[in-house]
């Protein structure tokens, strides 16, 4: 019992627990008690080896990412709960088959609360480096109005419930969230050409990096998908993209996105490079890239192809 | 809880993911801290991170306004990562040893050691109870309050100390050669 007082008092002491007046009288008690004394020690050691406070560090790639599949995860969840929408709407296309007055009266009340449900996304603050009404909803469409490569400058037209004009720098952070976000968006082509074509003038920060490597991975357009290699090729050691390029290189099915991707490898000799050369070497279905690869790895101090 | 956590909760409670989205963007650093802490295993973590946020978006609807956001977010990556710890039956992956963020050492001699010890530490880690884990994720990696930790793990303060006390001890077995250098 008394150690197990000891113990608590010990632990109290060192997470910053007690008061002062009990950090004083514990004080006092260690000068008269040895064992407590050599207790405090031994926790002290710890301590120093294991410092209070130093939890894991998370990195802002491993953020982004997180960020990313998180947001993924919503939108499935807003597509599964939308679905008692479609599940109200079936009695009354019903009732409208029978020829019931009052099945389009609901069907406008139904709107109408849906319409007041979408005003709840209006009235948003405004934050310093944020788009609020990129916050209202869905991007429906995305247009380039006007681009000037050399300063950087753009101007978009970006369709939600209703259009607006956007002009910044490709520099600041609010245009490089609509463009990452019209990337992850199920936009027309057109639109997730241009946010990838744009994106790659700034690839810098982590989560643009992310919204490229999404891109590359998951768009179904794959001149998306080539802008996306491209854009991703300055930061080919990094590797998580250098993983992405690989899955591409590996498993795209477009073959110009293969042979992008191939390029921008061509200067890596890491294990798990040549081994998805090796496997493009021999089974991809395409014979140019079967013959690059294969002269790639000859030139890479002559590993063998089979 | 200001009043743009407040507005933007009321958002996310009608179901709005770009209100949730922002709202958890203010603590989803810590949280995914905490995943990692909790299980040491990067994917894991992420999983966790993500199970954690879709069960809160679920339930928000049911969070009072009076409590403490962060505080339930902690206690729902806590079960979810006991929930995990039970699934698993602690057949852990041994890859994915978080080394990251960590203060560099000028001596690579230093470095190896840091090094090494952290993978110790993971090794001892893995061999504490879900519950001794918490408590040491929470009190001593994380830094919350005793008091703090019993709310997110649902006990009370008397047990958290219990689960801290074993925790230590038992680490502080396994580390025994490194704690005397």
């Amino acid at each position: 019992m008394a150690a197990d007082r000891q113990r608590e008092r010990v632990l109290t002491y060192l997470y910053g627990e007690m008061d002062p007046a009990e950090v004083e009288a514990f004080r006092a008690e260690l000068a008269a008690d040895p064992s407590l004394a050599q207790r405090l020690a031994e926790e002290e050691r710890f301590q120093r080896c294991f410092p209070v406070g130093q939890g894991t560090v998370v990195s802002d790639e491993l953020l982004a990412e997180s960020r990313l599949r998180l947001r993924a995860a919503l939108r499935q969840e807003e597509q599964v709960s939308s679905s008692w929408i479609a599940w109200l709407a079936t009695p009354l296309r019903r009732s409208a088959r029978l020829g019931v007055r009052v099945g389009p009266a609901v069907v406008l009340l139904l709107v109408g609360l849906l319409l007041g449900r979408i005003s709840l996304f209006r009235g948003c603050p405004w934050e310093e480096g944020r788009l609020p009404f990129l916050e209202q909803g869905r991007i429906v469409d995305l247009r380039l109005r006007e681009f000037d490569p050399a300063a950087g400058r753009v101007k978009l037209a970006v369709s939600l419930l209703a259009s607006a004009e956007v002009e910044g720098n490709l520099q600041e952070q609010r245009i490089q969230q609509l463009l990452a976000t019209a990337l992850q968006e199920d936009l027309e082509s057109e639109a997730r050409l241009t946010a990838v074509e744009l994106l790659g003038y700034q690839t810098a920060g982590a989560e643009i990096r992310q919204a490229l490597i999404h891109a590359l991975r998951r768009d179904r357009n794959p001149g998306v998908r080539l802008q996306a290699v491209a854009a991703l090729k300055p930061w080919a050691s990094d590797e998580q993209v250098r993983q992405a390029l690989l899955q591409a290189l590996r498993e795209d099915e477009n073959p110009g996105v293969r042979v992008a991707a191939l390029e921008v490898l061509r200067d890596f000799r890491d294990r798990a490079t040549i081994q998805v050369l090796r496997r493009t070497a021999q089974s991809d279905a395409n014979e140019y890239i079967r013959g690059e690869a294969r002269d790639l790895l000859r030139q890479s101090s002559g590993i063998s192809p089979l | 809880m200001d009043e743009t956590e407040r507005k933007l909760l009321l958002q996310a409670r009608q179901g709005i993911p770009w209100a949730f989205e922002r709202l958890v963007s203010r603590y989803d650093r810590q949280l995914l801290a905490l995943a990692l802490d909790l299980v040491g295993d990067v994917a894991v973590a992420q999983d966790i991170f993500q199970e954690t946020l879709i069960a809160a978006f679920r339930a928000l609807p049911h969070f009072r306004l009076e409590s403490d956001f962060f505080t339930w977010l902690y206690r729902i990556a806590v079960n979810q990562a006991l929930r995990f710890q039970k699934r698993q039956q602690r057949e852990v992956r041994s890859q994915g040893i978080v080394a990251e963020g960590r203060t560099a050492s000028p001596n690579p001699a230093q470095e190896m050691l840091d090094a090494e010890l952290r993978v110790r530490l993971e090794q001892a880690l893995r061999e504490l109870s879900g519950q001794e884990r918490a408590a040491f994720a929470l009190c001593h990696r994380q830094g919350l309050r005793i008091a703090e930790a019993a709310v997110v793990m649902g006990c009370s303060e008397g047990s958290v100390k219990k689960y801290l006390f074993r925790a230590r001890e038992k680490m502080k077995a396994m580390l025994q050669p490194y704690l005397e250098e």
